[in-house]
């Protein structure tokens, strides 16, 4: 594959990336409660990590800075699903599902 | 025994040396390096004596965990961006067949970044799921992830599978 290609397929993956940042955090500020904002913060950054993580792989020539960059992600990857479990397990210990339970869906 | 102690030796070597040589960028400064291994190594005899289990479906699993990692992502910047913000949040339980410990772990990270699907709560046999959407089919994507971690580990999930359904 030709250098532009590889660089124009790299924007847009940063692009795509910093984009599901932004949902995440937009998720983050706009859902009702905590288990919705974990659901937001985990799955959107994640793939959003994962993407930036591509981008800056096409960009690289060194097969060690490759392996680093994946090994970044694979150790970011069970800390995020462990700690949005982590949470979630705590915000249900602690308010027993009340206000789930409550919140009704608009008609 | 000690040819065991010498082939997994080796092995885990080999991997904390590529470990060393990517986080060093390729610099690979030994003289540093050696002695972080070493410790290393101990230390991951110390955690595991046993050897790590094969896994050969792993290229498989990897697939399905990322393409649906990709959907979990887009689902939820979807309702993040929408103007109407489509959420019907409920908890769903779910019973477990798999009983080995390590599995369970990997269980419960795929369920995390599936869309849509959050465990809030793992008691002996039963998950407390906590979903997005209560209209999405979670029970047969749950059923789904656990039948993929099962085949990953090479368990069989034959305590019939007394699915709730709710």
């Amino acid at each position: 594959m030709n250098e532009i290609a590889l660089q124009w397929l790299s924007a847009f993956s940063l692009f795509l990336g910093v984009s599901f940042f932004f949902a995440g955090t937009v998720g983050l500020l706009r859902f009702p409660d905590t288990y919705t904002r974990i659901h937001a913060l985990t799955k959107a950054d994640n793939l959003g990590l994962g993407l930036v993580i591509f981008g800056l792989m096409l960009q690289t020539e060194s097969w060690a800075v490759i392996l680093k960059l994946l090994l970044i992600w694979l150790l970011a990857l069970p800390a995020s699903a462990t700690t949005c479990h982590l949470l979630a397990r705590h915000t249900l210990r602690s308010e027993h599902r009340t206000r789930v339970s409550t919140w009704q869906e608009p008609q | 025994m000690f040819d065991f102690f010498v082939k997994s030796g080796l092995k885990r070597i080999l991997f904390l040396a590529l470990c060393w040589w990517a986080l060093t960028e390729g610099s690979s400064a030994w003289a540093f390096g050696v002695p972080v291994i070493l410790i290393a190594l101990v230390s991951s005899f110390l955690i595991n004596p046993s050897g790590y289990r094969p896994l050969y479906g792993l290229p498989r699993f990897l697939g399905f965990f990322l393409w649906h990692s990709l959907l979990g992502g887009i689902d939820v910047a979807r309702r993040a961006l929408h103007p109407k913000m489509p959420l019907a949040p409920a908890f769903v339980d779910f019973s477990l067949r798999l009983t080995d410990e390590a599995a369970c772990v990997l269980l419960i990270n795929t369920v995390n970044l599936l869309p849509g699907t959050l465990v809030a709560e793992l008691d002996e046999q039963r998950l407390q799921v906590h979903v997005l959407d209560k209209g999405l089919p979670i029970l047969e994507s749950l059923r789904t992830v656990e039948e993929r971690v099962a085949a990953l580990f090479g368990l069989s999930l034959n305590q019939a599978g007394d699915t709730p359904h709710a």
